[in-house]
């Protein structure tokens, strides 16, 4: 483990926060979470996070830090996704634009409504999907996008505005269809 | 939701994307798989290193065996040269004596 100039009890807590284990336990919703909003598929994303989890135990010996073990799941569960959907072919939805749009609803927290979003950024082509779910699942800044996709700030702020817009104007023509029916 | 403005997409959007558990049993899976992946390798290491180890003592065995068998034959033609030389000294000392007999 790289633990280059920790020394004595310092280094022995470090090792400890670092055991697979309790990585595992620590992080395991983010990772599953991540599988899941990108493929909306239950068992798809348990198989995901089981590869990203084993994938990690065998190079825990890397993993300098909890913040560091935490840039690598996602890096390496977005990497995992993204390929996932490319090789298996398992976008959900078809493009965004023939996404059958439900009754509007105007309770924020409705499952239903959830669900329809969900499936709404679902639709989005793959990378732009990650983006949205790193954004707003992760809670990330567009430059630690940036980092953990590999692409430049510029290109992610420019894509995530793109979808955005695009979800909102879905979601706005689902409010005004609501309110017609 | 007319004009749905950016705070609330982003409200509707974290509110969508938030994080679940994974299915029960999950993390025990999960390390039930390190464990076998762990110890699947170790038989192997130890047949491994059983053969090093043995492979290494064999190979001492054979070189003490070959350096005492050069030894032991080192020694015998020693002996033969120094009975050779005794002989033909004892060979020497019979004529010196002889000789100074016949004086």
């Amino acid at each position: 483990m790289a633990l280059a100039g920790t020394t004595g009890w310092a280094a022995e807590a470090v090792a400890a926060a670092l055991s697979f284990p309790d990585l595992l336990r620590n992080h395991q919703s983010m990772v599953f979470s991540i599988g899941l909003h990108f493929l909306r598929d239950r068992a798809a994303a348990e198989e995901i996070a089981q590869d990203v989890f084993l994938e990690l135990h065998r190079h825990i010996g890397e993993i300098e830090s909890d913040a560091h073990a935490i840039f690598w799941l996602r890096k390496v569960a977005s990497r995992k996704c993204i390929d996932a959907v490319r090789r298996r072919k398992l976008r959900v939805a078809a493009a965004l634009e023939s996404v059958p749009e439900p009754a509007a609803r105007e309770d924020r927290t409705d499952p239903m409504l959830n669900r329809r979003l969900q499936q709404l950024i679902a639709a989005l082509p793959e990378r732009p999907r990650m983006m949205v779910l790193l954004r707003y699942q992760e809670d990330l800044m567009p430059d630690e996008i940036a980092r953990i996709l590999e692409i430049p700030v510029g290109t992610v702020k420019s894509t995530l505005q793109r979808a955005l817009g695009v979800l909102k104007e879905k979601l706005n023509r689902l409010n005004g269809e609501g309110r017609r029916g | 939701m007319d004009n749905l403005d950016r705070l609330l997409l982003d409200r509707l959007l974290k509110e969508a994307m938030r994080r679940q558990d994974p299915p029960v049993g999950f993390e025990a899976r999960v390390l039930g798989m390190t464990r076998r992946r762990t110890t699947s390798w170790k038989p192997w290491l130890a047949i491994a290193a059983t053969l090093i180890i043995g492979g290494g003592l064999g190979w001492q065995v054979d070189q003490e065996r070959r350096d005492r068998v050069q030894g032991e034959a080192a020694k015998a033609k020693l002996e033969l040269a120094l009975r050779i030389t005794s002989a033909k000294l004892q060979k020497i000392q019979k004529t010196i004596e002889a000789r100074n007999q016949g004086i």
